[in-house]
Parts: C-alpha cells; sequence; structure tokens
C-alpha cells in the first residue's frame, strides 16, 4: 500500500487551497465574513493536526474534510442558539465523496436548492479546471473575472504590464474553455 | 479570413477585452468590422461569449488581494 504519498506544505495553503475552501464554504454559508472565518478555523485546526496527516489522501482532500466538520459546527451552533435543533442531513452535493451538510429543514424553497447545486456544481468545475493552471496565472484571472478587479491595481501587484495582463488572461479562458468544453460548453 | 496566429492572438485579446467591457473604441470597431468577415473569430468570439455567461451562472467565490494577504499573515503567525 502506497504510504505518505502526499505532503503538506503549510506556507503554501493560501497560495494554493484558500480560494478553493472560500468558494467551497461561500457554497454553503453564503456570507463572506463566516466564509472566512471558517477558512481561518480550518487552517488553524489543520495546522494543530498536521502530525496526524498521513499523506494517504491529498492535501486538498484533507483540508476540506476539516472544512467540512467546520461548517457543520457552524450550523450546529446555530441552531442550538436558535434553540432548534431540526437539521436535515443535505446530500446533494457536488462532489460524490458523501459530501454532506446540515441545514436548517425551514428552507424549502427546492428551485433556489436545485439551482444551486447546478452552480455548486459548476463552481466545482471551474475551480477543477483552474487547479490545472499555473497558480499565479489563475488567481490573476480570477481577481480579474470575480472580484472585477481595476487592470491597474493587478498589473501593480504583480508587475506586470496591461498587455502581459491580456495575454494572462487570454491563456487561463483559452484552457478554461478547453477544460469545459466537453461537460459545460458543448 | 485566413490570418496568422499571432493576428489571431492579438483580435482575440481585443475580444477577451470586451469581454470585461475594456476594449477601446477603437477597438471594439476594428473587432466588429473584422467578425463581419472571419468565421475563426466569430466562432471564438461565440465560445468566449458562452465562458463568460458560464462563469457567471457558477457565481464563484474567491478572496480579494486584502483577504488573502490578511490570511497569510494570520497564518505566518500560527505557524512561527
Ligand atoms: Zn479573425
Amino acid at each position: 500500500m502506497a504510504k505518505n504519498l502526499y505532503t503538506i506544505t503549510p506556507d503554501r495553503w493560501v497560495e494554493t487551497h484558500s480560494d478553493y475552501l472560500f468558494n467551497f464554504a461561500m457554497g454553503k454559508v453564503n456570507d463572506r465574513d463566516i466564509a472566512k472565518d471558517l477558512i481561518s478555523e480550518t487552517f488553524l485546526a489543520a495546522l494543530k493536526a498536521k502530525d496526524n496527516f498521513k499523506g494517504e489522501a491529498s492535501e486538498r482532500t484533507w483540508l476540506v474534510a476539516i472544512l467540512k466538520r467546520k461548517i457543520i459546527d457552524y450550523y450546529r451552533k446555530i441552531n442550538s442558539n436558535k434553540g432548534k435543533a431540526e437539521v436535515k442531513v443535505n446530500y446533494f452535493s457536488a462532489d460524490n465523496d458523501g459530501d454532506w451538510l446540515e441545514e436548517r429543514i425551514e428552507n424549502p424553497d427546492y428551485v433556489t436548492i436545485e439551482d444551486n447545486i447546478i452552480n455548486n456544481e459548476l463552481s466545482e468545475a471551474i475551480y477543477a479546471c483552474l487547479d490545472k493552471i499555473n497558480p499565479r496565472q489563475a488567481t490573476i484571472f480570477k481577481l480579474k473575472t470575480i472580484e472585477n478587479y481595476d487592470t491597474e491595481v493587478i498589473c501593480n501587484e504583480y508587475n506586470i504590464t496591461p498587455s502581459n495582463l491580456w495575454v494572462i488572461i487570454h491563456r487561463v479562458r483559452a484552457a478554461l474553455a478547453d477544460c469545459l468544453k466537453e461537460k459545460w460548453l458543448s | 479570413m485566413n490570418h496568422d496566429k499571432e493576428n489571431f492572438h492579438q483580435l482575440a485579446c481585443i475580444c477577451d477585452k470586451c469581454q470585461y467591457d475594456e476594449a477601446s473604441f477603437l477597438e471594439k470597431v476594428q473587432f466588429k468590422l473584422h467578425l463581419m468577415f472571419c468565421e475563426t473569430c466569430k466562432d471564438y468570439a461565440a465560445k468566449n461569449n458562452r465562458l463568460t455567461t458560464l462563469i457567471k451562472q457558477a457565481n464563484i467565490s474567491c478572496l480579494s488581494l486584502e483577504e488573502q494577504k490578511e490570511l497569510k499573515s494570520y497564518l505566518k503567525d500560527k505557524i512561527t
């Protein structure tokens, strides 16, 4: 059996995993500050538990597992605070590895839920594609496309020219289109 | 219309800029004119529009530069 296949590098967590984890958390809690807190808590818990990391699953899988626990804890806390412990287990999630989330039952807006499932699946797919791209270029693309940063701000931050930026954007868009074409762009 | 790789790349970048509403007036006119004659770029533009729609539909979240920096310094603090 393969052992210690993966290693952990905490000093690269923000660069490599924070956007993915943040997007995942946003999909479940839909609140920027709460999602950020959950990521901080996840990193802290992961640091404390890093000696238990066996290297059998990837660092990403391991961090996501911790984040899921944090999200569940968060909903538990909300429910107990409200004095309503009514929770249900939601199996409709993007990944198929038994991902689940406790969700308050008084939200039977099925259309919205269905939309969210598709959107979660799509955002997971986009993140999976972005994972295959150079992280710096992927971050530049995300800042420009998702966070709508001014070209100038990104250029200053990364010390590149606007034409460099558009070349990067073009490369990432082309890679993304290629990666998404079969399932989402056909 | 046939164009070499470099020319296509230039036009594709204008098309990308259009997706972010950052193409200049001149670039827009130039590109629109070109689209009337070029199937390759027309195809690229159509795919590009679909990609933009798809990204919007996905409602993706990511951290801002400031948030990334905050998180980095938080983590650095905890590591040391
Ligand atoms: Zn053309």
